[in-house]
């Protein structure tokens, strides 16, 4: 219970009053507070909205392109499948062919011949409606076509102004995939032609990797690459049980080939990147940006945790924290970094292994009390609330 | 300002997603304000602050077919669900207390702001944003979502699983220390 019920509620009234009406309070941080709402900016509101609502658009279109999911399911899938982001993919596509319309000013429209459908203010586009590996010939039943908004396309805030897309299917059928294109991506004037010999799965030597990183190949296309060059440090976004979520965080992208990505990371995040891969699922490229944290050097913090089994006194004992593959991407939130601590993985779980602690004391067999780097307790501490499963190994070299 | 929507007007617009596009066009003028202005409060910069807005709307149009409407408000606490757990998720990483450069501010919201007025309400909210740093994470959480998300008490008391009178409790008792605090550092500074 509140001490000073009559003040709380005095209190709460002059805040309601303050945020409904404008009503100063006597409390000055109070008012300030409230005077100083962050704004969002008029051209971030916008281009967002133009954004998401092309984004709902093509969504919907994509469902009512019954022709297209039917030919899908004709089709066994490759290893991987970009449905969803492939989406994304069209929505920056309607992104870039909405600037060509601004500033070109038409003269785009016909140098690409998308060609505006005056009754209903939309433009058609050429997509696939299947999975086209690279050296393919395109043959009629491997594209088709969307209506996309017109009005939108134009006022969507774009990065890559450069692409030329087609809005009759007979001017790409004949021709070879250069790159593989994925269902549903646009087909681009750079994705015909010659097929170029890329860097292979087991050609992981390609790019030159930092020491302790290991790599792997993600097939992409050109859109999900698009503003990276390889070296930048990179967030993964893709899908987890129907959520958009950051995968991993402030990796390396090491090489740029036409249809794949080379990724590099310590080999804890690669663990997230195969689950990932094996996951089958559609995911994006980002520059990453957010600070690193930095360790807090050789601090050594006691940490009180409870064991869930019973431990005998003195028992000296390395610790394994035990994480689902599935519930990986989480560790986006660790406080610190984990790459010095040594990780293994089994079956499906992810184990991380923390051998540089001291066991201070244990009492009644589970309120365990250990020494251990700060940086590692902040990264324990996380793993528990994620209820990662907890072993207990002796430790027989103390 | 917040495009107003009353709760018959949100109902109807909900109803109609996702099939007709336009309807979530009126939500998003009613609720990306909100939600900015939530996110600036909580991680201070600008650049993030749009990041995560993004991040959130696009969350928020992949699961809208799937939200079920639970009466007045309940899309609104469904909304800012989605935004607590977004931040959440990238305020861990950030080292609360650190003053922000005032180029990485978010603007402040004023119906007319001279240049310089602009800059005292940006130290303004830096100075307040470093110390709502010091205050509970639930405190600050609650406080945030009050003043910047538009959200009553009971509403914020749905979204943390929380009894509308400890949502009331912490919110009294964080802006008092706020105000306590507040005051401390302006006698330091005079």
């Amino acid at each position: 219970m509140n001490e000073e019920p009559f003040d709380d509620e005095k209190f709460l009234r002059e805040i309601d009053h303050l945020l409904e009406s404008g009503k100063s309070s006597k409390y000055s941080c109070v008012n300030k507070l409230a005077k100083t709402r962050p704004r969002m900016e008029s051209a971030f509101h916008d281009s967002l909205e133009k954004m998401l609502m092309a984004q709902l658009q093509s969504q919907n279109s994509a469902k009512e392109k019954k022709v297209i999911q039917i030919a899908i399911a004709q089709h066994p899938r490759r290893p991987f499948s970009f449905s969803f982001l492939t989406f994304m993919a069209t929505l920056v596509v309607i992104a870039l062919a909405g600037q060509l319309l601004i500033h070109f000013n038409q003269r785009i429209i016909s140098a690409t011949n998308v060609q505006p459908d005056a009754t209903v203010e939309t433009v058609k586009l050429v997509i696939a409606t299947q999975n086209i590996s690279a050296g393919v010939i395109i043959t009629d039943e491997k594209v088709g076509l969307v209506s996309l908004s017109s009005t939108d396309m134009a006022e969507i805030r774009v990065s890559q102004p450069n692409r030329e897309y087609f809005a009759d299917t007979e001017a790409v059928v004949g021709q070879t995939a250069a790159v593989d294109i994925f269902a549903f991506t646009p087909i681009d004037v750079l994705s015909l032609g010659e097929p170029v010999d890329v860097c292979k799965q087991s050609d992981v030597s390609c790019p030159d990797l930092p020491a302790d990183h290991f790599a792997i190949n993600f097939p992409a296309t050109p859109s999900i690459v698009q503003g990276l060059t390889a070296g930048d440090r990179i967030d993964m976004l893709g899908m987890v049980d129907g959520e958009l979520e950051v995968i991993v965080e402030n990796i390396l992208l090491a090489d740029i080939q036409p249809d794949t990505v080379v990724l590099a990371s310590p080999s804890w995040q690669l663990g997230i990147l195969t689950w990932y891969w094996q996951e089958d699922e559609p995911y994006a490229l980002r520059l990453h940006t957010g600070e690193t944290p930095e360790g807090t050097g050789s601090t050594s913090i006691e940490y009180t945790f409870t064991s869930p089994e019973v431990l005998p006194d003195g028992y000296e004992f390395d610790l394994i924290l035990g994480l689902s593959n599935s519930k990986a991407y989480l560790l986006t939130g660790l406080p610190y970094p984990i790459d010095n601590v040594p990780y293994t993985q089994y079956d499906d779980l992810m184990q991380f292994w923390f051998k540089n602690l001291e066991v201070v004391s244990i009492e009644d067999g589970t309120q365990v009390t250990i020494q251990l780097p700060e940086d590692d307790a902040a990264n324990l501490d996380y793993l528990l609330d994620l209820q990662a499963s907890l072993t207990f190994v002796p430790d027989e070299g103390r | 300002v917040p495009k107003q929507l009353s709760s018959t007007e949100e109902r109807s617009l909900i109803s109609q997603l996702p099939e007709k596009p336009e309807a979530f066009r009126e939500l998003y003028r009613h609720y990306a304000p909100l939600i900015f202005s939530y996110v600036a409060y909580t991680v201070g910069s600008k650049q993030d602050a749009e990041d995560l807005t993004s991040e959130i709307f696009l969350k928020i149009i992949q699961a809208v077919s799937r939200f079920e409407y639970r009466g007045e408000r309940s899309f609104a606490v469904w909304v800012f669900r989605i935004t607590h757990n977004t931040v959440q998720q990238f305020y861990r990483t950030l080292r609360c207390g650190d003053m922000l450069p005032l180029d990485d501010l978010p603007e402040i919201q004023s119906s007319s702001l001279l240049p310089d007025e602009s800059i005292v309400r940006k130290e303004e909210f830096a100075r307040l944003h470093k110390i709502m740093a010091t205050l509970t994470p639930r405190h600050r959480e609650i406080i945030t979502l009050r003043f910047f998300g538009g959200l009553r008490n009971l509403e914020i008391a749905v979204m943390l699983n929380l009894d509308e009178r400890t949502v009331a409790s912490h919110l009294s008792r964080g802006l008092r220390e706020l105000e306590q605090r507040y005051q401390q550092e302006e006698k330091a500074y005079e």
